[in-house]
């Protein structure tokens, strides 16, 4: 059985940090393995430790730093690491995000039987890339799942949230599984892991690499662009209120219930 | 012609649009205003639903808040979980009824499907966005829309180089109004379109969901932050109490519910919902961009905190610097009497 989880390094979004004109500067911000990313590895290590011969594939795109992530996703348990990275890919948006991800998986992992994702990344929050890769792929996809009840090599069993329910979801493979909630059971890579992980070499992939016209990919292959992009300013002037508190916000209640 | 599409959801249990879908629908209309000022252009505006659905109620209301032409499209063989033949669905309509712009309500089956429909349309999609705008760029009308970026510690306008300009659009962001009177087209198409990636669902699984709440729709708002805690919690139950009896709305910020005090169905901002009340009072909210973002379209927002800087200030039309507990007790035995 083969597995692909996709992962992707992100600023810590708790600790952002801003230079004086009021940008953001990534290069003060730490990264990490975005959360919902780490939860969908938990899952793939957790099929692994069930069956023989699970291969888990971390995939990513990002700058040669994005090794590190990488480096982590070994550790774990992941059996195979591959970072597709290319200044061409730079500025790419969720449709050309896809597009790479998808035509590396189609060349590198061509006999995937699930590929999971984490339902939303914390820095663009699009929670697009996922149901876009599984379109190019052309299989089927499902979102929001809270858990793998139970997956193999012919289906999977997931836990989807709705907004007021929760659907049991049975799938054939190949499909792709969008991750929300945490897996209970996770655990940290210990230091013996990571020697382990340092046994196994990154693949590391350009723009030659994958099938894909220029066009297609980075700034020119992404149909949307940053128009602009700024601090969101916060402006009103507060009016105190010095007395009879929990009067005054009574008074509030009831003239605007009143209106 | 130049057209804007707007893709409706159902509402199922009132068997009409969903209100976002409503909301958008003004939204187009005030759009094309805006292009007429721009550079004289104007926008037809169509409603669509694709749903395995024979008829809705109250079309009326589709074209008085903004839509010349309704369609609605029935296919039996569409299915909640599954958005592969709503997709397919929608692109056999589309492939001879194009459109220059295409907005989708960013509910979570939306944000799932919309993309799942742009990808076959090889354009873009803008995500989860709070505004929108035309812009002329280089004497074109293009669609500028705005979304909460960095966990809403930046905004970003995001413009799209392709047509349809595609977008998703947060529930509770726009009004839904009355524009124009209540004709318009509408028709109404059959379709068998069938699709061989089947999901089976095993159970659909009810969540406790006994009382009623609505946070979207609330006029007044009454929301806990975390500075209500104390060991046994009873100032969430007594907020809860004043807002029973003052039939106003409950919510609270993610760190309530992150500690098990409440439901995340509570919950306010960037992860949870969007409120654009009349009236927002945070008892105990520091005010973190994460929660403002989706309270600051509040028309009157009131805020109690025991620290004379908290960020909340910035955002209020009036403050209370002091203890919101006492407060909360000042409040029930005045109501209470
Ligand atoms: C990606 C991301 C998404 C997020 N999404 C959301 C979201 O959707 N919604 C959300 O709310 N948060 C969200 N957060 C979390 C957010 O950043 C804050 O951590 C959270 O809103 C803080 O909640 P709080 O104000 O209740 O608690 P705290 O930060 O603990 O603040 C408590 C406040 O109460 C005051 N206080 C203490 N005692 C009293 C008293 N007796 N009377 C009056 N005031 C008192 C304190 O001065 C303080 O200002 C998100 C964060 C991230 C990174």
């Amino acid at each position: 059985m083969n597995i692909v989880v996709c992962v992707k390094q992100v600023p810590d979004v708790d600790n952002v940090k801003w230079t004086k004109e009021n940008n953001l500067d990534r290069s003060a911000m730490l990264t990490k393995l975005n959360p919902h990313d780490e939860w969908a590895l938990d899952y793939a290590i957790k099929i692994k430790n069930q069956f023989k011969n699970v291969s888990v594939t971390a995939l990513t795109m990002g700058p040669n730093q994005a090794k590190e992530i990488l480096d982590y996703a070994l550790a774990k348990g992941a059996t195979r690491a591959i970072l597709l990275t290319d200044k061409l890919f730079a500025g790419s948006d969720t449709l050309a995000t896809a597009k790479i991800l998808s035509s590396a998986i189609k060349k590198y992992v061509p006999d995937f039987d699930l590929i999971l994702t984490g339902q939303i990344a914390q820095d663009g929050d699009t929670a697009q890339t996922p149901a876009s890769m599984a379109q190019l792929l052309d299989i089927k996809s499902v979102s929001n799942i809270i858990d793998i009840k139970n997956a193999d090599k012919n289906t999977a069993i997931v836990a989807k949230k709705n907004k007021e329910s929760i659907d049991i979801l049975e799938l054939s493979t190949p499909c792709l599984i969008a991750i929300q909630q945490e897996m209970k059971e996770s655990h940290l890579p210990k230091i013996e892991d990571y020697a382990q992980a340092q046994k196994s070499t990154i693949e590391v992939y350009g723009a030659q690499d994958i099938d894909l016209d220029k066009s297609e990919i980075g700034i020119l292959g992404s149909p949307t662009m940053v128009y602009k992009a700024y601090r969101p300013e916060v402006t009103k002037n507060a009016q105190e209120i010095k007395e009879d508190f929990a009067k005054e916000v009574l008074n509030f209640i009831r003239s605007c219930a009143n209106e | 012609m130049n057209k804007i599409t707007v893709f409706c959801e159902l509402n199922k249990e009132k068997n009409a649009l969903s209100s976002c879908s409503y909301e958008l629908i003004t939204k187009a209309y005030e759009l094309s205003k805006q292009a007429q000022e721009l550079n004289n252009t104007e926008f037809f505006i169509e409603a669509i639903c694709c749903d395995n659905v024979e008829n809705i109620e109250n079309k009326e209301k589709i074209f008085s808040s903004g839509a010349n032409k309704f369609v609605l499209i029935e296919n039996k063989n569409i299915e909640n979980h599954n958005f592969d033949v709503l997709k397919d669905t929608f692109l056999n309509y589309y492939k001879d009824n194009k459109s220059d712009v295409i907005l989708f309500p960013a509910t979570a089956p939306m944000r799932h499907c919309a993309p799942c429909i742009t990808v076959n349309l090889d354009c873009g999609l803008v995500a989860d966005c709070i505004d929108l705008n035309f812009i002329l760029k280089d004497e074109n009308l293009m669609l500028s829309a705005t979304r909460p970026t960095f966990g809403s510690e930046l905004m970003a306008t995001i413009i799209s180089k392709k047509l349809p300009q595609c977008a998703t659009i947060r529930p509770g962001i726009f009004k839904n109004k009355t524009v124009k009177d209540e004709n318009g087209e509408f028709i109404k198409i059959q379709s068998e379109i069938e699709n061989n990636k089947k999901i089976k669902l095993i159970s659909n699984i009810l969540q406790n969901n006994n009382d009623e709440i609505n946070i979207e729709g609330a006029e007044i708002i009454l929301c806990a932050g975390y500075g209500l805690n104390s060991a046994n919690r009873e100032y969430f139950k007594k907020l809860e109490k004043i807002a029973q009896i003052t039939k106003t709305q409950i919510g609270c910020t993610r760190k309530v519910v992150d500690f098990g005090i409440m439901d995340s169905k509570y919950q306010i901002g960037l992860t949870g919902s969007n409120t654009k009340a009349q009236l927002y009072i945070g008892f105990g909210v520091a005010g973190a961009i994460q929660h403002m973002c989706s309270v600051k379209n509040s028309k009157k927002i009131v805020a109690i905190n025991t620290d004379a800087d908290a960020e909340i200030f910035n955002y209020c039309d009036y403050k209370i610097v002091g203890d919101a507990k006492k407060i909360i007790d000042e409040i029930l035995t005045q109501i209470e009497q």
